[in-house]
């Protein structure tokens, strides 16, 4: 047999195995298609209005037809000095969330698995996951049903008698960076407690036994088995989170301060700070600037961040 | 086996034509019905109109009834089929944009309290001196024989953008607006219109306090700023961001909230809030001042002065209100009586149709009570038709919002007690103390950047201050240096350069 005449045969080969893989492969992308064309309409269509951040915009010319002014908009979103304010809040209670929320929910987790009876178990994790199941409208009254000045539990019923001065809490800058992180960890501990649980349940039993048997400690246990096995979901979850660590939960900064202006320095972030700017300012072209700069350096990061994950654990990294 | 294909075939046919017909679904609630275009005539099909209706927070429930009344009078009047477009006031700030940015149908936007120059400056709404030609002789002619202000502060370069309410009464003054049994309880005696300082008010609010330590006495709320009720400025046809004359006698433009007046009253309001007269959440609440009023928790607020005021006030509570007055009612450039515009936006469908029914609202007396105060003897009944008195029946916010915000308000019914009379002098007062800059209107078209940036450093800060919830100097001090970076002077100069050329001219 000639090499011509296998590779003939081999790229005929090929082309029945093409064939076929279509066919069975259509009926999949047929159920894809709902979700591409969702994607589409949702993500990918709204991205032609990245234009905007480029236009002096004018409602009668539309959004097509307004004049470019090049960097304009970006030029005057940073002379204004808020968005400085912004973008480092963002980053800042985004590391100090990465932070916390591995350290706590790991620990919680650890913790659940110890529990043995099965009702309390269950008592216990719906306990502390309710908080994540509320909507931040509703949290953002319950601190202030905490922290009001007028009505609320800690200054009426705590600082007052005992001190005998109220705090006004929306006032205060320093209070916030805890309070903010406080409510966060509340209310998702619960969640991101469970992803960790469910891993720790997949470990085998056997690692345990053999330790106990080599005489190893509670302590050893968790130390040489539990965090070493628990690392690729860790480093999963480090990357969504630094994936989104130049956006923020909109409810949690804009609902839970009650967007009080004195605050501003402490709870602004970047999405509180399009927000504002378009609703309360009506400043289309500062906010649009403010989001594709967001969209950029987001992208960014995340690029980054699998890259560094890509040269230390390569098993690990997302692409 | 074909039996199954075919089966197949047609069920993936539903699938794709049910899906198709969802998305369709997205995109129709936008459509208009071409075959109603209105070809500039009063024949043919009633030509249909979107026209904002503003509301205090919640849509009245009869508002569809009340619709159709004004249809029944509308459209054989002048052919035009009205829908109105509810949202609240404070929507309103927000809301316009977006809806025009979207291309949605209005023909007739209420922009009330708000920067109408900046509606301009983005290309929202269209200049109306065509229509006012065409359609709009009612308007022409109370504006130009009777000289009511009904474009003051809308015309910019020979353009004619909007057209204002015309109010019952012109001027602004500022006063305090309280129950008359919370001075009763603390044994004071004062009358209705009664001069006073911020110091004798500060004396007042200590003995209501101690003669009712769960009140407070001092009603304000961040989201509305009471300091322009304290002492007389003018903006010169645009916001206290841009710089004002203080006083009536000045012509110098200064930074408002450097003033030596602006933070002796912080210095008062900061007092007030430390000894407990102001409700502590102030600076925060999302609650208005009178539902506080309501539930008894505040006995009074900052108010502008108006009899109309006083007496809606007295008819929600059931109680006997009256006003103290600090400054004496005076003119402004453009009065605050009529920041309340009605313009045409860009995406107007029908806009002829829309002046000749803006048209109509200063003319027929029915069309704008019905607007106002709802169907004549289902949500109101004339008490005294001579001196335009009437009487709510059953809930008063079920047939209308009630906002004067529509039309010639002289021809809108009045329930208590008239306010003609008292809206007449306080008129006449206010035209005899006019500012220096009665009829000039700053143009900001070369600061829109800056005034969008110093607006926002205000939004921040004012509702703390003005409610005195903030550490007065460290605040303050923020707010100023903040102001400054943001360029205030360099808009205050601008302002200054304009009005200037305009005194000079005069």
């Amino acid at each position: 047999m000639s090499r011509s005449a296998v590779r003939k045969e081999k790229t005929a080969a090929l082309k029945v195995r093409k064939r076929f893989r279509w066919k069975k492969a259509v009926p999949i992308y047929l159920m894809v298609l709902p979700g591409v064309i969702y994607f589409l309409i949702n993500n990918y269509l709204p991205m032609a209005g990245i234009t905007i951040a480029f236009r002096k915009i004018n409602y009668r010319d539309g959004i097509f037809n307004s004049p470019f002014c090049g960097l304009e908009n970006f030029e005057f979103l940073f002379q204004s000095g808020n968005i400085q304010v912004a973008i480092r809040n963002t980053l800042l209670y985004n590391v100090a969330f990465i932070i916390i929320g591995t350290v706590f929910p790991i620990a919680v987790a650890i913790l659940f698995n110890e529990i043995r009876g099965k009702l309390s178990q269950k008592i216990y994790q719906t306990a502390i996951l309710l908080p994540y199941l509320m909507s931040m409208v509703v949290v953002s009254y319950l601190v202030f049903a905490f922290i009001s000045a007028d009505n609320g539990f800690i200054n009426k019923s705590i600082l007052e008698p005992l001190t005998g001065e109220s705090v006004a809490f929306y006032q205060e800058k320093a209070y916030w960076p805890f309070i903010l992180i406080f409510v966060n960890q509340w209310k998702g501990i619960g969640f991101s407690m469970i992803l960790y649980f469910s891993s720790i349940i997949g470990i085998s039993p056997d690692y345990y036994e053999a330790a106990k048997v080599d005489g190893a400690t509670k302590w050893q246990q968790i130390r040489y088995i539990t965090l070493p096995m628990l690392k690729p979901t860790v480093i999963t979850m480090f990357i969504l989170s630094v994936s989104k660590i130049f956006y923020s939960d909109f409810g949690l900064f804009y609902q839970v301060p009650r967007n009080s202006g004195t605050l501003y320095e402490v709870t602004q972030t970047v999405d509180t700070f399009v927000y504002n700017a378009l609703m309360n300012q009506n400043n289309i072209a500062m906010s649009s600037a403010a989001s594709v700069m967001q969209a950029i350096i987001g992208f960014i990061l995340v690029v980054a961040a699998n890259a560094v994950i890509r040269k230390t654990s390569e098993e690990n990294a997302l692409f | 086996m074909k039996k199954k294909i075919v089966k197949r075939l047609l069920s993936a046919g539903l699938v794709l034509t049910m899906s198709a017909g969802l998305l369709a679904g997205c995109g129709a609630g936008g459509g208009s019905d071409d075959g109603n275009k209105d070809q500039g005539g009063e024949t043919g099909d009633p030509a249909h109109i979107i026209v904002t209706y503003i509301t205090a927070g919640v849509d009245p429930a009869d508002l569809g009834k009340v619709q159709d009344a004004v249809n029944d009078i509308t459209i054989p009047e002048i052919n035009v089929e009205v829908e109105f477009k509810p949202l609240s006031f404070t929507e309103s700030l927000s809301q316009y944009s977006m809806w025009i940015g979207a291309g949605e149908q209005i023909d007739l936007m209420c922009v009330a309290f708000q920067d109408l120059k900046s509606y301009i400056d983005q290309g929202m709404i269209d200049p109306i001196d065509d229509l006012l030609a065409s359609e709009g002789d009612k308007i022409t002619s109370l504006a130009e024989d009777e000289d009511f202000p009904l474009y003051s502060g809308a015309q910019f370069n020979d353009q004619t953008y909007a057209v204002s309410v015309l109010a019952s009464s012109y001027g602004s003054a500022g006063g305090f607006l309280m129950t008359k049994e919370s001075l009763e309880s603390a044994g004071l005696s004062y009358e209705d219109g009664d001069m006073v300082t911020l110091d004798e008010l500060t004396d007042i609010f200590a003995a209501i306090k101690e003669a009712n330590p769960d009140v407070y006495p001092c009603g304000i709320t961040g989201s509305l700023p009471p300091s322009g009720y304290t002492f007389p400025s003018d903006p010169l046809g645009a916001t206290a961001a841009s710089g004002v004359l203080i006083g009536l006698d000045s012509t110098e433009v200064v930074d408002y909230f450097e003033s030596e007046e602006y933070y002796d009253f912080l210095e008062h309001v900061r007092d007030w809030y430390q000894k407990g007269y102001i409700p502590q959440d102030a600076a925060t609440t999302d609650i208005t001042l009178d539902e506080y009023m309501k539930s008894g928790t505040i006995s009074g607020y900052f108010s502008e002065g108006q009899e109309g005021l006083k007496n809606t006030l007295e008819s929600n509570l059931g109680k006997e209100c009256l006003h103290l007055m600090i400054n004496e009612p005076y003119m402004k450039s453009v009065s605050s009586a009529t920041n309340v515009y009605w313009t045409v936006p860009v995406t107007a469908e029908e806009p002829e149709a829309a002046m000749r029914f803006l048209n109509l609202l200063y003319e027929d007396k029915d069309l704008l009570n019905t607007i106002q105060w709802g169907i004549k003897d289902t949500h109101y009944k004339v008490v005294d038709e001579e001196k335009g008195l009437i009487e709510r029946i059953g809930d008063p916010t079920a047939g209308t919002s009630g906002i004067g915000v529509w039309g010639d308000q002289r021809m809108v019914y009045e329930f208590g007690s008239s306010t003609k009379e008292a809206n007449a002098e306080w008129t006449e007062a206010a035209m005899n103390n006019q500012t220096k800059g009665y009829g000039f209107a700053y143009d900001s078209s070369n600061m829109t950047n800056q005034i969008i940036a110093v607006q926002s450093v205000i939004t921040e800060y004012q509702p703390a201050l003005e409610t005195g919830s903030a550490d007065l100097e460290s605040t303050y001090q923020a707010f100023i240096d903040k102001l400054k970076a943001n360029g205030i002077d360099e808009i205050i100069a601008d302002k200054q350069a304009q009005f200037d050329e305009w005194l000079a001219q005069q």
